[in-house]
């Protein structure tokens, strides 16, 4: 089955590819790939380490982290960690001059921004010094998210779908549905989302309340996405202009807003509230279809080894994202290890990333799972395989139309700006149309220069 | 306030006199050298901050920024952001101190009433006040959520809404519906009265009682004194604080960030009907590091303090009514 | 308004000049029947006052689903594993933030105290030229509003004091950056120093001389008479002082990046960025940020009320 899967996406690389140079497939070239040994350990000293993510996440870099120092015996580490608060603490403490040596960064969003104000450090002479083929190394949807103006700041952690399409099998069961198909469009997706809404009763949920198809998700990587499958985009390729309000990117927003208000196959805003999100509303069985990434083994099903999360009593299926009117591109985002710009010991920073990604580190990071790795070669880790192994099929077809956000260097900002003005765009205030004609006004000073 | 008895006059000169001196700068020093540290020196650097366009990320530090001239200044008067911010913070403030002072007013009137276990009811009524504000949101949050919370529970039993188990039912949204979630903050604030009401009660002890005989001897029922005798005896009180009400109203941002979400995504709210100066500052100063431009932005909210202050001065003397000194 | 102190304490500035007017007797006389409407009114507003609060214990104790779903005024089943699931479902367990608020609101208020005391003793008690002007600066550092020195100050202590940020230089535990919050109580509150200097005035002189007829220098005659007398002002200085800085948001929020050193306040709002949608377990985190300061007003009003009504001063 997986050497048949191989050969079929082989075959679709080698027919699709040409549009898409260097879009290699993660788990075929994971086969000729292996991770480079991480020897003759240069660093030494004390260094610290920021990171973001859940108890498990934290159990797994310390573990990682207490390998290097194993394999390094001059190098120790400070191991420091924030939930909730992450990207503040983390402005803040660059803001001061004073910032973790290497510390976890958001690849989509954070790493060009970051990288454009100088507080990272670039890693070419250390990779070039290292030899290290990147390209072959680390999953190529996901790389250019580690670069910015052909730099490289970030080792890769992790790269992943973020729009895989879940659903709940008990839900379409209940309510006489189909399950999801790869070959899905918008229009099976409308029709089984309002199908599968209303008030009823499931299996592990015997009580009837009013239970949704899909989330009906807001967030900037849903915003993008559908967009992106009506053919528009909120930025021209080079971030320099502001193609919110085009009729495309109007018409996708405008498809989900009437999928809320006109269809009801999501809640309204003012449902939303207490159904929860895309994570606790889809372990409640208040929908039945959502859009996540690999990280929700470990989050939404807690299916990964020493998961903080209590598994989900209803089974599930994975599928690639439905077909919008022009393209079924999906989103990819990464998490990248960086250094500190103003860090000194850069050298046994870049060890660490090295170590953490690659090496022994990876291992063990990857063992306790919070998203499929960005290194190729632990694709044919035991424990990634275990965990993700009904995703890794799936998400490999998804990476065939994968595409990155473009890189804006005031991502955060740009995104808030639109945030508030589409607000009322998804409470059934204003049409998308108008919401997006002002998002543009108010965004457009983040744009980049 | 009451004068209590001076030092006592000593000779210019002599020994003790200086010893005096010396004591008095000695002691007065600890808070000389703190406000010239932590007051006189901030002053300073706000003014020069504002004159360049520090980023922390980028320069490092405050001195290392570039000076751009009054170009802040010009970028947020020219921001119709600020000035939707500046609308919301005069409605958030104006709104939630004349809400609070209005029910204030016959809340102190109660608590100052010979009833048992005043003290009792004193003590419950303030407790509110002193209540950490972010946990107040939050609990208040739960309480207006859309479909699930409290306020939705009684609007529904009410016949005010639809219900909301319905799949077409659109419950009214104070948390995202841009038009209401200024008056459910706004709401919210009358639950913290308790400030208010303690000046308010404690005016209404300072109105004599002779005053309330004279008029029972007139005829005059319980709403005439009210109109004639408390309130106008109460306008010192009032002035009061409306003042110093508007001046921390002006200022609140906990309040506003947490009902936004809470600090770290977008201070503004739905559609911006949250933002206000002090959280727009922040958001520009702390999220985008644009520290130049934060720093005037806050003088602009000074000027505005300002301006409400002077007009409150200004305008008392028509209305504020002053007991004779006794 | 109030200054020096990041963050700030304004609101404290009322309840001392109110609550130093109340007696505790009502003046109003009133007939029977609109006594039985008082107290009927007077118990609406005491619901009023409780009911947010009864609502987050209750909340507190039901499942996720049924607090985020529907509405009750006594839980389905008590689930008292809230509380362990909420105290360590952030980066370190919640006594972490507990203890963290409660070292910075304790120095602080032994700081403010300490030197808001001293220093009112100095305006009051000493002649020496410019003490009129010095005391009208400090009347009107507390109209500066705190937006304009949050980033100034920011500034001063990140770039100048190097108290902030965190990495190696200081270590795993970097508690420099509690020094912004702690350090300026240490050199008085504009409000607390005007109010505790007018309860100076308010002490007879007489005693004072009576002192230094016996040879006791200054601060001897602080610590033996000026301090017994100004100890009710000084209980209602500590009680606000701890309260306000305990409920402190702002000043923690730029200062405290470190998870390690996080208030309760923090931990809260990293609750919410965690959990937005978790309700149970948001009001039992509630619950433990507000808890303290209603164990200390219980305990403190009635002494704030008759303390600062008996030394008869008003702002």
């Amino acid at each position: 089955m997986k050497r048949a899967l191989v050969a079929f996406v082989s075959v679709a690389v080698l027919i699709g590819g040409t549009g898409s140079a260097g879009w290699a497939q993660t788990s075929q070239s994971a086969a000729n790939s292996s991770l480079p040994k991480i020897t003759g350990c240069t660093a030494k000293g004390h260094i610290s380490f920021f990171h973001w993510g859940d108890k498990n996440t934290d159990k797994g870099f310390r573990q990682a982290i207490s390998a290097a120092e194993k394999a390094c015996p001059g190098l120790t580490v400070d191991n420091q960690w924030d939930q909730g608060n992450y990207d503040t603490d983390l402005k803040t403490k660059i803001g001061s001059g004073n910032a973790p040596d290497l510390f976890m960064l958001d690849g989509a969003k954070r790493i060009a921004q970051y990288a454009s104000q100088g507080a990272l450090a670039n890693l070419n002479s250390f990779v070039k010094r290292d030899k290290l083929n990147l390209k072959k190394t680390y999953v190529p949807q996901c790389l250019p998210q580690m670069q910015y103006k052909g730099k490289t700041y970030g080792m890769m952690l992790a790269c992943s779908d973020q729009q895989l399409l879940f659903y709940n099998k008990d839900m379409f069961k209940a309510r006489n549905v189909k399950f999801p198909t790869d070959k899905w469009t918008y229009k099976d997706f409308r029709a089984a989302a309002m199908k599968l809404s209303g008030n009823y009763s499931v299996p592990g949920d015997p009580t009837s309340k009013l239970r949704f198809g899909y989330v009906g998700s807001t967030d900037d990587f849903a915003v993008q996405q559908y967009i992106w499958q009506w053919g528009g985009d909120w930025t021209n390729k080079a971030g320099t202009t502001c193609t919110l309000d085009s009729p495309a990117a109007a018409k996708g927003l405008q498809w989900w807003v009437d999928l809320k208000y006109k269809d009801h196959g999501a809640p309204t805003a003012q449902q939303a509230g207490s159904l929860g999100d895309k994570v606790s509303g889809f372990r409640d069985q208040s929908f039945a279809m959502s859009f996540m990434g690999p990280w929700a083994m470990n989050y939404t099903f807690g299916k990964s080894p020493g998961s903080t999360v209590t598994p989900v009593k209803f089974k599930w299926g994975v599928v690639t994202p439905p077909k919008g009117l022009k393209n079924n591109q999906t989103l990819v985002a990464s998490t990248g290890l960086v250094v500190y710009s103003k860090s000194k010991n850069k050298n046994a920073a870049y060890w660490l990333a090295k170590f953490e990604s690659l090496g022994k580190g990876g291992q063990v990071y990857a063992a306790v799972g919070d998203d499929t790795p960005g290194a190729l070669a632990l694709y044919k880790n035991k424990a990634v395989k275990k965990e993700f192994g009904s995703i890794i099929g799936v998400q490999n077809k998804a990476y065939k139309t994968a595409r990155r956000p473009v890189q804006l260097l005031n991502y955060d900002q740009f995104y808030s700006a639109v945030a508030n003005d589409l607000s009322p765009m998804w409470s059934g205030q204003t049409s998308a149309a108008d919401a997006t004609k002002k998002a543009c006004t108010d965004a457009k000073q983040y744009l980049n220069p | 306030m009451a004068v209590g008895a001076q030092a006592a006059p000593v000779d210019k000169g002599s020994n003790q006199h200086r010893q005096e001196m010396l004591w008095g700068y000695g002691l007065t020093s600890i808070w000389l050298i703190g406000f010239l540290v932590f007051s006189a020196a901030p002053i300073i650097i706000a003014l020069f901050i504002s004159f360049t366009d520090w980023n922390p990320i980028r320069d490092g530090a405050f001195w290392n920024a570039r000076g751009n001239g009054v170009s802040n200044y010009k970028i947020f008067l020219a921001d119709h952001r600020y000035w939707h911010a500046v609308w919301n913070t005069i409605y958030y403030s104006v709104g939630s101190v004349g809400l609070v002072n209005v029910v204030s007013i016959p809340v102190a009137v109660l608590l100052n009433q010979k009833l048992r276990g005043i003290n009792i009811y004193r003590t419950i009524a303030y407790l509110p006040a002193i209540m950490p504000a972010v946990a107040t949101v939050l609990i208040f949050r739960m309480m207006f959520q859309p479909s699930s919370g409290f306020i939705s529970w009684i609007l529904t039993r009410l016949h005010i809404q639809c219900d909301p188990s319905q799949l077409t039912c659109n419950p009214y949204d104070w948390l995202s519906n841009p038009r209401l979630t200024m008056p459910a903050v706004i709401l919210v604030s009358t639950w913290a009265l308790g400030q208010t009401m303690l000046i308010y009660l404690a005016g209404l002890q300072g109105i004599s009682g002779s005053y309330y005989e004279a008029a029972a001897i007139d005829g005059a029922n319980t709403w005439e004194q009210f109109r004639n005798i408390t309130l106008p005896l109460l306008t010192p009180a009032i002035f009061f604080n409306v003042v110093i009400g508007l001046i921390g109203a002006f200022q609140e941002f906990t309040k506003f960030i947490i009902w936004s979400g809470g600090a770290g995504g977008f201070s503004g709210g739905p559609s911006d009907s949250l933002l206000t100066l002090f959280t727009y500052s922040y958001e520009k100063g702390f999220e985008d590091n644009l520290m130049g431009l934060a720093t005037a932005m806050a003088f602009g909210l000074f000027v505005l303090i300002g301006i409400f202050t002077v007009i409150n001065f200004v305008g008392q003397r028509r209305w504020v009514f002053y007991q004779e000194e006794r | 308004m109030a200054l020096q102190g990041t963050g700030a304490p304004p609101r404290t500035a009322a309840p001392v000049a109110a609550l130093s007017a109340i007696s505790p007797k009502g003046t109003e006389r009133t007939g029977h029947s609109s006594r039985v409407i008082a107290y009927v009114v007077v118990g609406l507003l005491c619901v009023f006052s409780l009911f947010p609060l009864y609502w987050m214990l209750e909340n507190s104790l039901r499942s996720e689903s049924d607090a985020s779903n529907s509405v009750t005024f006594w839980p389905e089943e008590f689930h008292w594993s809230n509380y362990s699931t909420m105290w360590n479902s952030l980066t370190y367990p919640f006594h972490i933030f507990l203890i963290n608020s409660f070292v910075m609101a304790g120095l602080v208020t032994i700081g403010t105290v300490a030197s808001c005391a001293l220093v009112a003793y100095g305006f009051a008690r000493f002649r020496f030229a410019g003490r009129e002007f010095l005391f009208a600066v400090i009347i009107g550092t507390t109209m500066i509003p705190y937006a304009v020195m949050m980033i100034p100050q920011y500034a001063m202590f990140i770039n100048v004091f190097h108290w902030g940020g965190g990495g190696s230089a200081f270590g795993y535990h970097n508690l420099y950056q509690f020094l912004p919050q702690i350090v300026p109580a240490f050199f008085g509150s504009p409000f607390f120093i005007f109010l505790l200097r007018q309860f100076i005035r308010g002490i007879p002189y007489d005693l004072d001389e009576a002192a230094k007829v016996d040879g006791a220098g200054p601060l001897r005659i602080f610590w033996t008479i000026i301090l017994p007398e100004l100890r009710p002002a000084l209980a209602a200085v500590t009680v606000l002082t701890f309260i306000g800085k305990w409920n402190d948001f702002l000043g923690p929020l730029i200062y405290l990046t470190d998870a390690h050193n996080w208030t309760i306040e923090l931990a809260l709002n990293s609750f919410i960025g965690r959990y937005s949608t978790i309700f149970n377990l948001q009001m039992a985190a509630s619950l433990m940020s507000m808890l303290p300061i209603m164990i200390v007003y219980f305990i403190a009003s009635r002494q704030i009320i008759e303390g600062v009504t008996l030394s008869g001063v008003k702002g």
